[in-house]
């Protein structure tokens, strides 16, 4: 009897050695669980140096988006951020190699939420996109406005509002995708009690014609790549809110047909970011997405289910999930090779976890041990509250660095605030 | 002494869930080998901690399956969700047949947002009792946001049948409709959610975007409105849910669980589980404030007040809980009270905003004017761009008829919040006044977005808008435009004297006094009608002039 009662644990385990790809959800990762990892990790203790970049610390700052580009084009990358308490974009100039100085750029955009770089003219210099939610925080008036900052002159940026007075948007992305020359856009709107996702034809002269994808409230993201490799731009949109979808609008080059590629059943999952990248290296962009917000709490914090998870890409518009672990508050997930070994590693940063915990994880990597098997790295404590994470090689040394931005909206207040932390590899 | 306590917790949890009548008493648990011991106690909130040891005192001692299947609910109550899938394991292991530890594991595999094994475990649900509704539901969720949507249609209807899982299966039904654009189908699908679940937020926000859709922008609107007032997303109630809040002692969590209740339209619930808090923690400065702040929400003020008072003794230096206190008593008008909680407030956190924001409006309430712009220059000085601050001294130089010191205060609070409607209200009515359009203007038009902006001041101050605009029009000589702002006036007060007088006088300039006395004679119909004296006799004189 009792050999027939523990045989079946004796068979998960056999299992869950043999497989590759542990099944969802990782029961390596928790909380409770403290026993180290067996293989020997790549990722050296310390190896990231963090320094603040750009204007000082004032309050407590609230950087809601960033996106790392070289937007004068001279050579060196530079980091254009969405202040939420400016109500600004604004752009770190690396004006000489690690120096940095920052500056407004364009009119305000009230509630700025997604910042893109493009040229969206192919006129030869770059211009941004910015999601303008009017106010970040929740609210269902129709005060959420797409805007195209143009450079007019190096270093002038004018801005064209293409879309206002609709549900808050949340982010616009550019792409051509009915192949016309011209490039139209895929938008996100949150909202609140009524949201909307929609693309836009572009007609020419900044004037565009919309096209609704979907009207569920709680839309966060809309990225763009031919996903289903049928040679055609599709847009995905990750819903929050209590939908917690993942929806492929796959094109055709004229219109969009609706896919549901996953969902979670639980209606507080907390959807918070979402990225494609070649996970596994198979020459197809696969979907990276964490869940971690929790914004809609009386106190926000975290939850158990938090976590990082990829939906692998097995073609034709067909994907696999796979967790990675859990992550209390996890945001922004980014995948690059952060050690050197030629493989994608995944990170993510925490906007919400126990931060009256010392302990507590803001910055985290995923370090891929071989044939996408990953296992859970520690990189930060500290600052707290990042919501947005980028990775790039600032500095040409062939070494990626790593740009978080934090946004301090709700307590504990009693850390040392941060606000754009650029982190050095060594 | 605590200890104690939590064990006649669990005692009452087992009477309370009726444990036994589907257990088999015969085998005893090897409870080393589910590894519980390696939980890391430390790692747990002090609550969490404490009762953990007294369930696991119990199973180590009981060795039964009672004491497992509590174990696993304290397990999977408290988000320990590695273990609690471990206890249920065992659990299925030992009762193959009680669907119960199926569904529970399926609900922590859904909570990873793992749809395969969500799906695994909720079928094994429906081999042991095929009319489960909540199974249904659940497997007909995983299967549309995985794409079987013809499978997950039958389950829907399935589910739809049951009263506990109807509003949500009708929903789901609603969804699929709308994708396969039946929209008039998914209307009807989601009126009758809704006729089943009026706090069904999702359905009126859904039926709104539907009706949107169709064209029908009424029906659009009347379905947002309602929506706006349900609040949140709650999942059916689920007997087996609910019980696993008898096992949390993790007061984040319950906060949180209480809070879900309370947005979406179920204060009781919410009041229910705070209480339970409380319980854990009796002298938990937070859950006091939090179940005060229920109580007051449901104008159950007494039952609040001692509780938030209480908190304050706990927790002197915390700004919310004097705040709170300070409101519900300036709300009776009781300003005496409240300058008591103000002075200890200000005792003991000398440099708060919102104390400093509290204590100007309880000035205000004692007609202490100095002291109250004293109080509103402080929160200032410690936060120049506090919007409410801004508003609050903007308002109160306004009521003390300095609206030039007022002005540059309301115009920073309508540049902070894009949804301040207060500031603007103030700011258009004044700018209105002074007859200052170029201000006005712009300020109206935002006012005009804003919702919560009560609907009969929006029109007070349209009138006045059309009405500026019209005389500004007409001073100017541009009739036509004046006779359009007059018109759109009167369509929001059709009984003003002044604007038809001067839409009368549009007319007579441009030659067409038929229209005028048409439009006099209109106005002294409407007077007799509302009975106003005044203005019936002003048309009549004004109408026996024009016919002469």
């Amino acid at each position: 009897m009792k050999t027939i009662r523990f045989l079946p644990h004796f068979l998960v385990i056999l299992l869950v050695a043999c497989t590759p790809k542990p099944e969802a959800p990782s029961e390596t990762e928790s909380q409770t669980d403290t026993s180290p990892p067996v293989v020997e990790s790549k990722i050296k203790k310390g190896f990231l140096k963090p320094k603040h970049i750009g204007d000082p610390v004032v309050g407590k700052p609230w950087i809601s988006d960033l996106t790392i580009a070289d937007l004068d084009q001279d050579g060196l990358k530079d980091v254009i951020i969405c202040d939420g308490k400016a109500n600004e974009v604004r752009w770190i100039r690396q004006t000489a190699l690690n120096v940095y100085e920052e500056q407004a750029i364009g009119d305000p955009v009230q509630g700025p939420a997604h910042v893109e770089v493009c040229d969206f003219e192919d006129d030869g210099d770059l211009d941004l996109l910015v999601a303008s939610m009017g106010v970040i925080f929740p609210n269902n008036e129709k005060i959420g406005a797409v805007v195209i900052m143009e450079q007019t002159e190096p270093g002038i940026w004018v801005n064209h509002i293409v879309l206002d007075k609709v549900a808050r948007v949340t982010d616009v992305r550019a792409a051509d995708f009915n192949g016309d020359g011209l490039k139209d856009l895929a938008v996100a709107q949150f909202g609140y009690v009524q949201g909307e996702a929609r693309w836009m034809k572009n007609l020419g002269n900044f004037e565009f014609e919309s096209e609704i994808l979907t009207n569920l409230s709680g839309a966060i993201h809309s990225p763009i790549a031919d996903l289903n490799g049928d040679g055609h731009l599709d847009i995905t949109i990750l819903v929050s809110q209590e939908w917690e979808e993942i929806h492929l609008y796959e094109g055709d080059g004229t219109r969009f047909r609706k896919k549901v590629i996953y969902g979670s059943t639980n209606e507080d999952y907390g959807s918070s970011g979402i990225s494609l990248y070649d996970v596994d290296r198979d020459t197809d962009l696969d979907i990276l997405f964490t869940n971690g917000d929790a914004f809609d709490y009386a106190r926000p914090g975290p939850r158990p289910w938090h976590g990082v998870q990829w939906l692998e890409n097995k073609g034709r518009g067909f994907f696999e999930f796979h967790r990675l672990g859990d992550f209390p508050g996890a945001y922004s997930p980014v995948a690059c090779d952060i050690d050197g070994d030629a493989d994608m590693d995944i990170l993510a940063v925490s906007g919400f976890n126990h931060w009256e915990n010392p302990s507590a994880v803001s910055l985290i990597c995923y370090e891929n041990m071989g044939n996408e098997r990953f296992l859970p790295r520690t990189l930060a404590h500290h600052p707290t509250h990042l919501i947005v994470l980028k990775a790039a090689d600032m500095d040409d040394d062939g070494q990626i660095e790593l740009v978080t931005g934090s946004f301090h909206a709700y307590p504990p207040f009693d850390h040392e605030f941060a606000r754009i932390t650029l982190w050095d590899t060594q | 002494m605590r200890r104690c306590y939590y064990l006649t917790k669990i005692l009452s949890v087992l009477l309370l869930v009726g444990f036994g009548s589907n257990c088999s008493k015969s085998s005893k648990i090897n409870v080393e080998a589910l590894n519980f011991s390696k939980i890391n106690l430390e790692a747990l909130s002090p609550t969490v901690a404490k009762a953990w040891t007294d369930y696991y005192s119990i199973l180590s001692s009981d060795r039964n399956l009672e004491s497992l299947a509590l174990t696993a609910q304290f397990l999977h109550a408290n988000d320990l969700y590695i273990q609690a899938s471990t206890a249920y394991e065992e659990l299925i292991i030992q009762q193959p047949e009680n669907e119960k530890w199926h569904y529970l594991l399926a609900r922590i595999r859904q909570d990873y947002g793992d749809t395969s094994g969500t799906l695994k475990h909720l079928q094994s649900v429906l081999q042991i009792d095929p009319s489960n509704a909540f199974a249904h539901l659940r497997i007909a969720d995983v299967l549309y946001k995985t794409g079987v949507i013809e499978e997950a249609l039958k389950h829907y209807k399935q589910a739809s049948e049951a009263p506990l899982t109807s509003a949500h299966a009708l929903l789901g039904i609603a969804r699929i409709q709308i994708d396969e654009n039946k929209l008039d189908q998914a209307i009807d699908s989601l009126e009758k959610a809704i006729k089943i679940n009026p706090n069904l937020s999702t359905a009126h926000s859904l039926l709104a975007s539907t009706y949107e859709s169709t064209g029908d922008l009424s029906s659009a609107e009347k379905a947002l409105s309602r929506a706006q007032t349900t609040g949140r997303f709650l999942e059916p109630e689920d007997p087996w849910l609910d019980e696993l809040n008898q096992h949390c002692f993790d007061l984040y969590k319950l906060q949180v669980t209480a809070d879900k209740y309370f947005l979406a339209g179920y204060p009781e619930k919410a009041i229910q589980i705070l209480k339970h808090s409380l319980s854990v923690a009796p002298d938990d400065a937070q859950t006091m404030r939090d179940l005060a702040f229920a109580y007051f929400e449901m104008n159950q003020d007494e039952e609040g007040i001692p509780l938030v008072r209480k908190s304050i003794s706990i927790e002197p230096t915390n700004p919310d809980g004097y705040t709170a206190l300070i409101t519900v008593l300036s709300e009776k008008k009781l300003w005496k009270e409240a300058n008591q909680v103000v002075q200890d407030a200000l005792k003991s956190i000398p440099n708060n905003v919102d104390i400093f924001q509290s204590a100007g409006i309880v000035y205000e309430g004692l007609k202490d004017y100095p002291n109250a712009e004293l109080q509103y220059l402080k929160a200032l000085r410690v936060d120049p761009d506090d919007q409410r601050s801004n508003l609050l001294i903007g308002k109160f130089y306004f009521s003390q008829e300095k609206p030039k010191t007022a002005l540059p205060y309301l115009e920073k609070s309508r540049a902070l919040k894009v949804t301040d409607s207060e500031s603007r209200m103030i700011l258009a009515k004044y700018y209105l006044s002074i007859a200052d359009l170029r201000k006005a203007e712009p300020v109206v038009e935002e006012l005009q977005a804003v919702t919560p902006t009560p609907a009969d001041f929006e029109q007070e101050v349209m009138f006045f808008f059309f009405v500026q605009r019209g005389n500004q029009a007409l001073t100017a000589q541009n009739t036509s435009e004046a006779e359009r702002n007059y018109i759109q006036a009167l369509k929001i007060d059709k009984t003003h004297i002044g604007a038809r007088t001067n839409l009368i006088k549009c007319y007579l300039d441009s030659g067409r006094s038929k229209k005028a006395v048409e439009t006099t004679r209109l106005g002294l119909e409407i007077a007799k009608k509302r009975s106003d004296i005044k203005a019936e006799e002003y048309f009549a004189n004004l109408l026996r002039q024009l016919e002469t």
